[in-house]
């Protein structure tokens, strides 16, 4: 009876904290950062995409920045990159990904304030290895009630990462590899042990090196993993480059006005009976809510995740590694997002009536035929490995703020603690049914969606410093550019 | 090198009212979008059932939230300005510690 009160309390405020409210004060604060900065995103691309060529600097930061920025980015580009843009395609209508898009835009600004906050609230030794950084270090500059607000953010930070960043994305590989194996003819129940047992083996060898290993993974990995989708996309989009004009006129036609289509089934779809299957029609309203939720999960602009670990990176200046944000940003929503959602509707899919990752599937399957399960199958098996790598450290870097700088317990053994604790996590996720683990996802969900509340406190209190760094860095950039 | 953050109203202001008046827009575009019709009546009421419980049943669930951190943060942003307006930060990615 208790447990059922929690557990409906738990829903109702994670309709608050992924729903429409959340949307609004995210995409909101966003919007004004945006203004605050001058549309500096837009301003500043060409800065932004050089910057990205910085060589690092020792004796600032622990890391190399491009290595941050790949960790930071395998933990962005997730399976939302994929499921999730089917689902807001499948909701919202084509007009979901206008929305989605400007999203992405106004989400750079936000992302780059966390970031440079980050960074400029680390503390660090002589030699530049950082002895504190992370969301909850500037969350508690916040006056009075800072502590607090750091301590709950490192709370839900840690509740909620075994869980996203870890059970659910394990058993997505899983899901990958034995539907690639199904595809193929191979035993599903096999494929996902094997794949338990090896994810296990390699995330042990990974997240017990600590920040350093799991960039040095993620340079190699997410760099391949986003060249193979976007290039499976971009091939897409010849192939069907007849229908482009018609999918950007049917995207702002969804995204301003209602819209309506025939239905056509999956297996029907191209054949003369295409339009038997009744009438999808999608409200504006639905392109902006299904749009922006999707676009906004996708890039955590907002949340909190991404300074806990780029406030570990090589460093000469805070603003800096806001332009990396803003990079990453770009290329999670406004790329990767992009060709999810343009290969949906390029290739009329979105008329079908499917779902998430399914209904991306299906636009690949058009293209690519028996391929597509492939392509699919290894790009879901790779987001979903490299988003468990990197929420690991996020976890791991509020775990310790937690336990170790809140209630004063000793570091090395809560810190070892975290890490076994992720490992053995893996495989039960990996083998069981996700039916055993939905109680347990969803409060992790929720926690996941809360972290918000904190951090979007101190971004507002402490935009300030973060408007005036931003702005003296891409002054000065732009100086010595020129 | 030394630089200037300011904790003028300006900034607040903006975030405050973009955040209303974004709210003001979905919480309208919501409202007109129950008029809708489309050609299959059930698609139709399933759109009208489905805005109108997530938007306007929870309505003031809704303000409360957002209205929470409008307030948590401008009262933060009034108090971190209290300490004066303008305050000198350097650039250096982080402070040193021994």
């Amino acid at each position: 009876m208790v447990l059922d009160t929690l557990i409906d309390i738990m829903y109702f405020v994670n309709g608050l904290v992924w729903g429409l409210p959340a949307i609004i004060v995210l995409l909101g604060t966003g919007l004004a950062v945006t203004l605050l900065l001058g549309f500096m995103q837009i301003r500043y691309f060409g800065t932004i995409v050089r910057n990205m060529r910085w060589k690092g600097r020792k004796g600032g930061g622990e890391v190399h920045p491009f290595k941050i920025w790949a960790a930071v980015m395998g933990a962005t580009v997730g399976v939302g990159n994929i499921a999730g843009v089917g689902t807001a395609v499948a909701l919202g209508g084509p007009g979901a990904l206008f929305w989605m898009f400007l999203t992405g835009l106004f989400g750079m600004a936000l992302k780059a304030v966390e970031v440079t906050l980050g960074v400029k609230y680390r503390k660090m030794k002589a030699d530049g290895s950082v002895v504190e950084g992370g969301t909850p270090y500037y969350i508690r500059q916040v006056p009075f009630i800072g502590p607090i607000l750091a301590a709950l953010f490192a709370l839900f930070a840690f509740i909620a990462a075994p869980g996203i960043g870890n059970m659910v994305q394990s058993s997505n590989v899983a899901f990958g590899a034995s539907f690639v194996a199904e595809s193929y003819g191979f035993d599903p129940g096999i494929a996902r042990w094997l794949v338990g047992i090896v994810l296990t083996v390699f995330v042990a060898l990974v997240v017990l090196g600590g920040i350093r290993r799991i960039a040095e993974v993620a340079t190699y990995l997410v760099p391949f993993m986003a060249t193979w989708y976007i290039l499976a996309g971009l091939g897409l989009f010849i192939m069907f480059a007849g229908n482009f004009v018609d999918a950007i006129v049917t995207v702002l036609r969804g995204a301003v006005a209602p819209l309506e289509v025939a239905k056509t089934t999956a297996s029907m779809a191209g054949s003369p009976e295409a339009a038997a299957g009744g009438i999808l029609g999608w409200t504006t309203y639905e392109a902006i809510r299904y749009g922006v939720a999707r676009g906004l999960f996708s890039n955590e602009a907002g949340l909190g995740s991404a300074p806990n670990a780029y406030a570990y990176g090589e460093s000469d200046h805070p603003g800096r590694q806001g332009f990396y944000g803003m990079f990453e940003v770009f290329m999670d929503t406004l790329v990767i997002c992009m060709v999810t959602g343009l290969s949906i509707i390029l290739t009329g899919a979105y008329t079908t009536g499917l779902t998430g990752a399914p209904l991306a599937m299906e636009a690949f399957n058009r293209a690519y035929g028996p391929l597509a399960p492939l392509i699919i199958g290894v790009a879901l098996m790779l987001f979903a490995f490299t988003t468990l790598l990197t929420w690991a450290w996020y976890g791991e870097v509020n775990w310790i703020y937690f336990w170790c700088n809140v209630l004063k317990l000793p570091e090395t053994p809560m810190r070892w603690i975290w890490r076994v604790l992720w490992v053995i996590l893996i495989l039960p996720a990996a083998v069981l049914a996700r039916e055993y683990f939905t109680v347990i996802w969803d409060f992790a969900d929720t926690a996941n969606g809360l972290m918000m509340i904190p951090n979007l406190i101190a971004v507002v209190v402490l935009a300030p410093v973060a408007i005036a760094l931003l702005a003296d860095f891409a002054r000065r950039y732009r100086e010595l550019s020129s | 090198m030394g630089l200037t953050a300011r904790w003028d109203l300006a900034k607040l202001a903006t975030w405050l009212a973009v955040v209303v008046l974004f709210a003001i827009f979905i919480f309208f575009i919501a409202r007109i979008q129950l008029g809708v019709e489309f050609s299959d009546r059930e698609v139709t009421e399933s759109k009208r059932d489905r805005i109108s419980s997530e938007v306007f049943d929870n309505l003031i669930y809704h303000v409360a939230f957002i209205g929470l951190i409008l307030v948590l943060g401008a009262v933060g942003y009034v108090l971190f300005q209290g300490g004066g307006r303008e305050r000198s930060i350097t650039s250096e990615p982080g402070e040193l510690v021994s």
